[in-house]
């Protein structure tokens, strides 16, 4: 296979979202650049969980989770040779993660919508949320019962801390629009969990 | 001061929240929270909710190990690498950059047919039905038809590597990794103009020729 492979990465800068395990996944990630598929598993066994939790709280189904987690991390390897270091590792796949689950969705509104409405299979069964008790367990299903437009901007405003500004570019929405996405699901998130 | 009646003060509940009301509004909607238990139990719920979503875990481990389905798929190299340069913010120029990408790959796969048919492509391959690989008529994105079909097509050529020359090896693998490099410029213009049939047309279309390229490859005759 040709595939002329060479970092053009710059050393990663340090900054508020820079977690000291990107500082020492640098070398892994110049080494996942040259092919190394070892330090790309490294990388993969740092982040998994953070991109798993994204995708899992984002589309609120396990096994579409699971698929889309993988496939974040086929696309993380196809464009880690365009990864230029100019923010944290942590951040580029977060950023990369938010752009599969999106782009399915996108692609969904084509075909069987495999999402879950009413929020009733991320708790069916066991796993990570019997670890979470009490008003967690609660938010968790009451967010993953919400619609989709309005589940999408929650997670990336109030629990990423993405911006209305960002989250109108990477969705495709007005401005306007991701502000009262927000406002609707803040309203019934409140409302689930005052019943 | 403002006087702000109970309907103001809960659409201002949010920005509230967010501490982002400027000072008079601010001091405004505090007064009138301190005289009405209505919307002082709205607050204390939208508060309520921030404090809980803040504390959520941002960390899930899945429930199984995905990394033997992740090597599975780039170890075997059924993912073509490659240089992507991103495509400049102006959108005028993203168009341009997708429309030029889909040229390329156009020519790229005609090229490549070309050649395959001066190289002795048989005619089954030429004329099998594409279409019996697809599921849908469109991308559908991971684990839909197309891309499962393009998986098993490139599983098959892994299969017959030893049997094809490293010349036809590399241009089957340079003309594959101008399709993906063209998938991702169009996947990034779509992230900016998402609801645009032309980008899903024509996403479509560079795995519908991917697929296309990966039957035709298949069905070479062996050279070693």
């Amino acid at each position: 296979m040709v595939i002329p492979l060479g970092s053009n990465r710059r050393p990663a800068m340090a900054g508020p979202m820079t977690h000291h395990s990107d500082v020492d996944s640098a070398g892994l990630v110049d080494r996942a650049i040259a092919g190394d598929v070892d330090a790309f598993e490294a990388l993969y066994r740092q982040s998994v969980g953070r991109v798993h939790g994204l995708c899992l709280r984002m589309c609120g189904d396990r096994s579409l989770a699971e698929e889309l987690t993988q496939e974040a991390f086929v696309r993380a390897w196809q464009k880690l040779p365009s990864f230029r270091g100019d923010s944290a590792f942590s951040t580029w796949m977060h950023r990369l993660t938010v752009n599969v689950v999106l782009g399915h969705r996108r692609s969904a509104g084509r075909r069987q919508n495999r999402e879950t409405a009413a929020g009733e299979e991320w708790y069916s069964e066991g796993g990570a949320t019997q670890e979470r008790p009490g008003v967690s367990m609660d938010l968790e299903r009451a967010i993953a019962g919400l619609p989709k437009g309005a589940r999408t901007v929650f997670v990336l405003h109030d629990v990423e801390g993405y911006k209305h500004t960002e989250i109108a570019r990477v969705a495709g929405m007005a401005v306007g629009t991701s502000k009262a996405q927000l406002s609707r699901a803040r309203q019934l998130l409140r409302k689930a969990l005052a019943s | 001061m403002k006087t702000f009646d109970c309907d103001q003060v809960l659409s201002m509940i949010d920005d509230l929240v967010d501490e982002a009301l400027d000072e008079h509004d601010r001091t405004s909607a505090r007064s009138h929270l301190e005289a009405c238990p209505s919307c002082r139990a709205e607050f204390q719920a939208a508060t309520r909710l921030q404090a809980a979503t803040r504390s959520l875990p941002r960390s899930t481990e899945p429930e199984r190990d995905l990394w033997p389905g992740i090597a599975h798929r780039i170890e075997d190299r059924r993912v073509v690498r490659g240089e992507f340069e991103r495509p400049p913010a102006v959108r005028p120029r993203r168009w341009w950059m997708a429309a030029a990408a889909a040229a390329i790959l156009v020519v790229s796969v005609s090229l490549a047919y070309r050649a395959g048919l001066e190289r002795g492509w048989p005619q089954t391959a030429a004329t099998a039905p594409v279409e019996s690989f697809y599921v849908r008529a469109a991308y559908g994105g991971p684990g839909t038809g197309l891309e499962s079909a393009r998986d098993q097509l490139r599983s098959s050529l892994d299969d017959r590597r030893d049997e094809l020359s490293p010349e036809t090896w590399s241009v089957v693998m340079e003309n594959l990794l101008v399709i993906d490099n063209a998938i991702a410029r169009i996947e990034t213009a779509m992230a900016d103009n998402p609801n645009d049939g032309r980008l899903n047309r024509q996403l479509a279309t560079a795995y519908r020729q991917q697929i296309n390229l990966l039957q035709r490859a298949t069905r070479l005759p062996a050279e070693v």
